[in-house]
């Protein structure tokens, strides 16, 4: 008993373990709908005489972060009711350790998981399209853009995440439904700042860079100001929202 | 083992149910705490376990403080609560994916308690009735062999032959350098096994007293009329009256915890005053 340690390895796999052995019908289910649906997509596309499949990327892509926020969406599946959550909160592993090991299941083990089958799917396709003669292209998995779409994965999932933790139903749809929220508060607050500068609404448009009227015209090419929404995205979003979570689960109480 | 020192607590902002509650519980006992429907019992037992954070005031099991649910903390107790939910898998996947965080658990008691039960571990959990699945985690609990275990209102749903496997295995469980708490209003269904009690009434300890203290100074009869001095509760039954008088250097009589209870949780309570 006295060399119980507040972080250990071998109990964020014992909690991924138990998640995994608890959850094992649910997440089967998802991965067996995403696949059901491509391939019933690419079957009506087949026998539609389309013997070109090449744009299997899409599909990879698409079904990544489809199934990949919903998996999101069900991390901490024991908040979803009082009696689980007392197992939980009761099990004898550190806060960080939990929070990790629900991080490393629906981030990392979720792209390694999706991944391994989407290859697999490939493969299957493709010795089908060598007998019923039609192409099919092979997805680079490991290509660098792959690797840029997980980073973007893995922030925005710090979202999901932290609304999985917050929220006891439907975290998804509320988590969602927040981000939404916030973003069209935003928005009106913008257009009101506009209207104070200009004294007349502008038409306001959006481009890779954010949002702009089009008769305001603040240049900040070049000035570091430019650089803010980039390195809260990249640096600031999932770190905060980590935090956030580990600091939900501290808190949480049933 | 278990110390609460000054909790305070409340659900709403102007009902507090807790205000600067104080105790200790101490190894080697079971401790039955015992109340009224609605008097704090589950929420105490929350606290014990961490679960619910107190408003002020701190609960350290074995000199950790609860709150922080610190691993070693939190592998020194085992508590079953009242409601539960067992995942969809069986007896044995539990043992392989639950077990491994409890340093001491023992797999032969485990499979022993269930076959006491008479639970399969073949079968899946959630196919299980309340009661099964209630002997099954008592099973889990048990042989986890955490220094406190606690339960609460474990009898619920057990039937006769079961609740009477419950007391022969929280006896047998019982060793120097453990603790038990028993939670419940069914006070009968613990008689034999507790040997301290702990009445919990509108968010105050107003009783926590060792059987041995009790029967040293309460003696328990059944008299046919109430004309006896001494007479500090009594009772009207079919059969005559049952009483509790000051023991007067008489036997140790056989403590009637319900009559006990009765006593103590009434208004101006003379059994309560006679240990003051």
């Amino acid at each position: 008993m006295e060399n119980i340690k507040t972080f250990s390895f071998k109990r964020i796999f014992l909690l991924m373990q138990k998640t995994l052995y608890e959850n094992a019908r649910s997440v089967l289910i998802g991965f067996i709908t995403v696949f059901g649906i491509f391939s019933l997509v690419l079957f009506m596309r087949i026998i539609n005489g389309d013997n070109n499949i090449n744009n299997l990327q899409t599909f990879y892509y698409t079904g990544f972060f489809i199934s990949g926020f919903f998996i999101s969406g069900m991390a901490f599946t024991n908040f979803r009711k009082k009696e689980k959550t007392m197992s939980y909160l009761m099990l004898p592993a550190s806060i960080i350790e939990k929070f990790i090991s629900e991080w490393l299941l629906t981030s990392v083990i979720f792209i390694i998981l999706y991944s391994a089958a989407f290859y697999v799917f490939n493969i299957v396709l493709y010795s089908l399209g060598t007998i019923y003669k039609f192409n099919v292209e092979f997805v680079n998995i490991l290509a660098a853009e792959s690797f840029k779409m997980f980073l973007h994965f893995i922030i925005i999932q710090s979202v999901l995440l932290a609304g999985a933790a917050t929220f006891k139903k439907a975290p998804l749809f509320l988590t969602i439904s927040v981000v939404f929220g916030f973003g069209i508060i935003f928005i009106v607050y913008v257009t009101f700042l506009i209207l104070i500068i200009k004294g007349q609404l502008e038409t306001l448009v959006f481009n890779n860079s954010g949002l702009h009227s089009a008769n305001v015209n603040i240049n900040i090419q070049g000035h570091w100001l430019e650089k803010i929404p980039e390195i809260m995205y990249y640096y600031v979003t999932a770190p905060a929202f980590w935090a956030y979570t580990y600091f939900k689960i501290k808190e949480k109480e049933v | 083992m278990i110390t609460i020192n000054n909790l305070s607590f409340s659900y709403q902002q102007k009902k507090p149910l807790f205000s600067e509650l104080n105790l200790k519980l101490k190894k080697g006992k079971i401790y039955g705490l015992l109340g009224k429907n609605g008097s704090g019992k589950t929420t105490l037992l929350k606290q014990i376990a961490g679960l619910l954070h107190p408003k002020t005031g701190t609960v350290t099991v074995n000199g950790l403080n609860v709150k922080k649910r610190m691993p070693k903390a939190l592998a020194s107790y085992y508590l079953i609560p009242e409601e539960f939910e067992t995942p969809d898998i069986n007896a044995k996947t539990f043992l392989k994916i639950t077990a491994p965080f409890y340093p001491d658990f023992n797999k032969s008691n485990f499979y022993k308690y269930l076959k006491e039960f008479n639970i399969d571990a073949e079968q899946k959990l959630s196919k299980m009735s309340y009661g099964q699945k209630k002997k099954f985690l008592i099973s889990f609990g048990t042989a986890a062999d955490t220094p406190i275990l606690i339960t609460d209102e474990p009898t619920n749903g057990l039937d006769i032959p079961s609740k009477s496997t419950f007391r022969k295995l929280m006896a047998s469980a019982l060793t120097e350098d453990k603790l038990f708490v028993v939670s419940t209003h069914q006070i009968k269904d613990i008689e034999g096994i507790i040997d301290t009690v702990v009445v919990l009434d509108n968010g105050k300890i107003i009783f926590n007293r060792s059987l041995e203290e009790i029967s040293n100074k309460l003696s328990f009869k059944t008299l046919k009329s109430i004309n006896e001095e001494n007479i500090l509760y009594y009772e009207k039954g079919i059969t005559g009256y049952s009483v509790i008088t000051r023991n007067i250097g008489e036997e140790p009589s056989h403590i009637n915890t319900e009559l006990l209870f009765n006593s103590i949780i009434e208004k101006d309570s003379k059994v309560v005053k006679e240990f003051n």
